[in-house]
This record gives structure tokens, C-alpha cells and sequence, in this order.
């Protein structure tokens, strides 16, 4: 005959999961926020550096997370689900190969010897991923899968490319920018990434600022961040990413060249010092938001007529 | 028991991560806190000291530098640049070079009475054809060691490694340490030119050297 052991009262409960979450930190917390202190730390002063061109990245982490959210329930019901089928803990499908998190370590390893911002972010999250999968097995691992991904977008671009790429962006729409103004019947001249807007010699814009390599891209991470949430098929998901970058686009323009008309008009050369990125960034989220809100509200009607 | 020592596995590598880590960030602290004295004089050259631009400096990473110019009887001059760099960028090639001049041939070379290679390079002017500037570059330690200069260490992930790895492993005191000075448009005295810059570049690390034995 056998005995049923007692379930443990609340309290015992409670020391017991107080217990686990103290090993959990000594196994794997405290040497993980040891590793990733350096790398975070590089990553802030990157990211607050004043006129980075990707300083929305600093949101990244937090889109990732919102995704990882919102498989929570997924991850959750697989755990349960290969506990029930699979009781022995250190069967494969429970416990994951642990060679990304061997590479994540060695990349980690050497973003500090070579001082790397984006190699260390490669690491940080191959170190991440390598954990989850470890630890919980592929089979939850692949419903957090999006989570990770989407974290590769806080990994910096190296400083030469962005450069090249931001200055090419600047050139590009200070030479549209230009052409709208002179359609609106001003006198414009761009050379490179300067617009000189007006008989004066002093330059209108750099571009730098407002060259759409920060508004679009982040614009853009927003509405994937939105797709990935919400789990939309790919057709969906493409039409949200592509309306929030043609918004992005057009916003930024015309944010340019109103900016222009007002310092052509104003005279006030110190507008010029403005920093408009985030506040184009909103409304060009804002506007991409309430557009596909109204776009579906307007497909949804359609498939509901008769 | 399998639990257990799959929980050890996972945690070790984790914890051989963090010690890596933090190992390597502490090595490294020492990144940019030394700098080789000038000697005011290499045979008949006169040093005079001259601050480096603000635009290089920014462009380096602000290290710590000191700058001279050497001035011989016959007008010729000869620029010594040593950078004590903070960040990786510092090891890199100087802002005016990466901007105005275009290479024509570099390669690493071992100095007469040496122990270690320096980098030899020569850039041509974009603006001034026929303008040919002539380099030595190495990275200097404080104990004496030389090893040479990769001047694309600030964009090259693999270049950056490898001086990453010089400096854990020899010295991360190290120092960047340029030579310069240029050939006319057309082109005469570049042999005696190049003998110039070795003649100053052997100057520096001989004075370096006696520095070196004179506070043992």
C-alpha cells in the first residue's frame, strides 16, 4: 500500500521556489550580468552619444522583450506539454545542445579582447539564445526564436559602414528635399550631403540629422516589432513594414522641408541646431499606426459585405 | 545525477565567460597611460615640440600624444608622432593620412639594431600628385618590444583582434609611434629622404632604450 506524500504548504512552497531563484542566480545570473557588464555599458554610451544616427536601437531590448512576452504562453504550455511526455529531464528534446552557448562565450570572450560593440552584441545574444535552448530544449527555444532574432537589431553597425551609409542617405535626401523646394518656387543648390536653400552662402542642412537613416529603420522596427507580436501572416506583415517605411520616408521629407520654408522665412539660422529625429520618429509611428488601423478596419468591412 | 552535472556544465561555461571577461576589461585598464620620451636631439636634427590637431586627436579617440618636429641644417623636416592610445581607433592611421593620401606600398620590415619589425608605408597626395609621404609606424611597449602598426586596426574586426590580443598577451601599455615626412612633386631626394626618417626613427628608440637603462 502506498502512502501519498503530503503537498507542501505555502510556505514550505515559497522557501522552496526562494531557494531555486538563489541557485539560479549563483549558477547562472550573477556570472551572466558579470559578462554582459562591459558590453552593456559600451552599448549605453553608444547609444547616448548626442547625434549617434541608431540611437533608436536603445529600444530593441525592449521590443524583444514584449515579444518574448507574448509567446510566454506558448513556451509555457510546450514546457508542460514535454514534461508530461518526456519525464526524464535530460532527455534531448528537454535539453538543448550546448554549443551556442560554448560560441556565444568564446564571441563574448573576444568582443573584450578586440574592444568590439558590435561583436559583442552577436555574443550577447548567442549567449542568451544558447542558455534558453540549453536550458529549456529546442522545442520551447523555437517559440522564442522571434525574440532573439528581433535582438539582433541592437547589434551596432560597425562605424565605417554607417558612416558611408548615413552620409549616402544625407546626399540622397538633401538632393530630393532640394527638388521639392525648387517645385515650390525657391532657389536651392545641393552640393553632396549640404542643401543651401536662398541667395545665401550659409548651408541650409547637413542632413545628418534628418537624413531618414534614423527615422526609417526605426519606423520600421516598430511595425516589426507589432507584426511578431501580433503574429501576423507574412502578407500582413510585409504590407505594415513596407506602409511604415513609405511613412517614415514621406514624414522626414516633409518635416525637411518644412523646416526649410520656416528658417527661409524665419531667418533664425539657430533652428538649424534642432534635433528632430524622435519627435519625426513619433509621428511617423503615429501616422503608420493609425494608416494600417485604418486600412484593415476598411479590409474587415469589405470581407464582412455581403 | 545527470541533472546535476548538466547544471554544472551550463553553469561553468557561464562562469568561464564572466571570469574571461572581466580578466580581459582589467588587462586592458592599462590601455593608454604611457608615453616614450623625445629625445631633443638625434645628431644634428633639433626637436621642437608641436601639439597634434584637434580634428586627429578627436578622430583617435583624444589619446594622450606628444609631437615633435625635427629640423636639420639643410631645411629638411621630419614629423614623430607618439600616441598613447585609449581606444582601439588610436592605433590606427592618423586622420590626415587616412583623408588626404592614398597608399602606394606598404610592408613590414625589421630596423637595423632592432629586435622586432616596423610597418614601412608610402602614400601618394590625392591633391598633389607626385607628393609622396613616407612613414615608419610600429607600436612601442614600455619594457622596449616593437611590433608593427596595422593602420586599418580601427575598421578591420580581424586586424583589431589580433593588436587586441598583442596587447593582453605583451604589453597593453603600448604606444603607436609615427614617422613622417614627404618627397617633393618631383620626386627628388627620395633616397635621402627615407634615410631621413630611419635615421630619426632609430634616434627615438635608441633614446627610448637608454631612457629605459638609465632608470634601472
Amino acid at each position: 500500500m502506498s502512502v501519498a506524500t503530503p503537498a507542501p504548504r505555502t510556505s514550505e512552497r515559497y522557501q522552496i521556489a526562494w531557494r531555486r531563484l538563489g541557485l539560479a542566480m549563483v549558477t547562472d545570473g550573477i556570472p551572466f550580468a558579470v559578462a554582459c557588464f562591459e558590453p552593456i555599458r559600451w552599448m549605453f554610451w553608444l547609444w547616448t552619444q548626442p547625434g549617434y544616427p541608431t540611437s533608436w536601437q536603445v529600444a530593441v531590448p525592449l521590443g524583444s522583450l514584449l515579444i518574448a512576452h507574448s509567446r510566454m504562453g506558448d513556451a509555457q504550455r510546450i514546457a508542460l506539454e514535454l514534461e508530461r511526455l518526456f519525464p526524464d529531464p535530460g532527455s534531448p528534446q528537454r535539453r538543448g545542445n550546448i554549443a551556442l552557448l560554448i560560441l556565444g562565450g568564446l564571441v563574448l570572450v573576444s568582443a573584450h579582447v578586440a574592444v568590439s560593440p558590435p561583436a559583442a552584441m552577436v555574443g550577447l545574444v548567442c549567449t542568451c539564445a544558447g542558455w534558453a535552448l540549453r536550458r529549456f530544449g529546442p522545442f520551447v527555444m523555437r517559440a522564442l526564436v522571434p525574440a532573439f532574432l528581433f535582438l539582433l537589431l541592437a547589434v551596432p553597425f560597425p562605424h565605417h559602414w554607417m558612416n558611408a551609409l548615413s552620409g549616402l542617405m544625407s546626399m540622397l535626401v538633401n538632393k530630393i528635399a532640394g527638388q521639392v523646394l525648387t517645385a515650390t518656387g525657391l532657389t536651392t543648390q545641393s552640393i553632396g550631403a549640404v542643401l543651401y536653400v536662398g541667395a545665401s552662402a550659409t548651408p541650409m542642412f547637413t542632413g545628418q540629422s534628418l537624413s531618414g537613416f534614423f527615422v526609417i529603420p526605426a519606423t520600421m522596427a516598430v511595425a516589426l516589432t507589432r507584426v511578431l507580436v501580433s503574429r501576423s501572416d507574412i502578407r500582413a506583415a510585409l504590407q505594415r513594414l513596407v506602409l511604415a517605411g513609405s511613412v517614415a520616408g514621406v514624414v522626414n521629407f516633409t518635416t525637411i522641408c518644412l523646416l526649410a520654408v520656416v528658417i527661409h522665412r524665419s531667418g533664425d539660422r539657430s533652428l538649424l541646431a534642432l534635433r528632430l529625429e524622435w519627435v519625426t520618429f513619433g509621428i511617423a509611428v503615429m501616422i503608420s499606426e493609425l494608416l494600417y488601423r485604418f486600412r484593415s478596419g476598411a479590409n474587415t468591412h469589405l470581407a464582412g459585405a455581403p | 545525477m545527470i541533472r546535476i552535472v548538466s547544471r554544472c556544465l551550463l553553469s561553468g561555461v557561464l562562469w568561464s565567460t564572466a571570469v574571461g571577461c572581466v580578466s580581459v576589461s582589467l588587462r586592458l585598464r592599462g590601455m593608454g597611460s604611457w608615453l616614450p620620451e623625445m629625445p631633443a636631439r638625434v645628431g644634428d636634427w633639433v626637436a621642437t615640440e608641436t601639439p597634434l590637431s584637434l580634428e586627429t586627436r578627436s578622430r583617435l579617440g583624444n589619446p594622450r600624444a606628444r609631437s615633435m618636429v625635427y629640423r636639420n641644417a639643410h631645411g629638411e623636416s621630419v614629423v614623430v608622432h607618439a600616441l598613447a592610445p585609449k581606444v582601439f581607433q588610436g592605433f590606427g592611421e592618423l586622420a590626415p593620412i587616412e583623408m588626404d593620401y592614398k597608399i602606394l606600398a606598404r610592408q613590414s620590415r625589421p630596423l637595423s639594431g632592432l629586435h622586432g619589425a616596423v610597418s614601412a608605408s608610402a602614400y601618394e597626395s590625392i591633391r598633389t600628385p607626385g607628393l609622396v609621404l613616407h612613414a615608419l609606424r610600429w607600436i612601442q611597449t614600455p619594457s622596449g618590444r616593437v611590433f608593427p602598426f596595422e593602420p586599418d586596426v580601427g575598421s578591420n574586426p580581424v586586424a583589431r583582434l589580433r593588436r587586441g590580443f598583442e596587447l593582453l598577451t605583451r604589453d597593453p601599455q603600448a604606444c603607436a609611434v609615427h614617422v613622417t615626412t614627404m618627397t617633393s612633386p618631383d620626386g627628388a631626394g627620395a633616397g635621402q629622404v627615407r634615410r631621413n626618417v630611419h635615421e630619426i626613427a632609430l634616434g627615438v628608440l635608441s633614446y627610448a632604450s637608454r631612457q629605459r637603462e638609465a632608470s634601472r
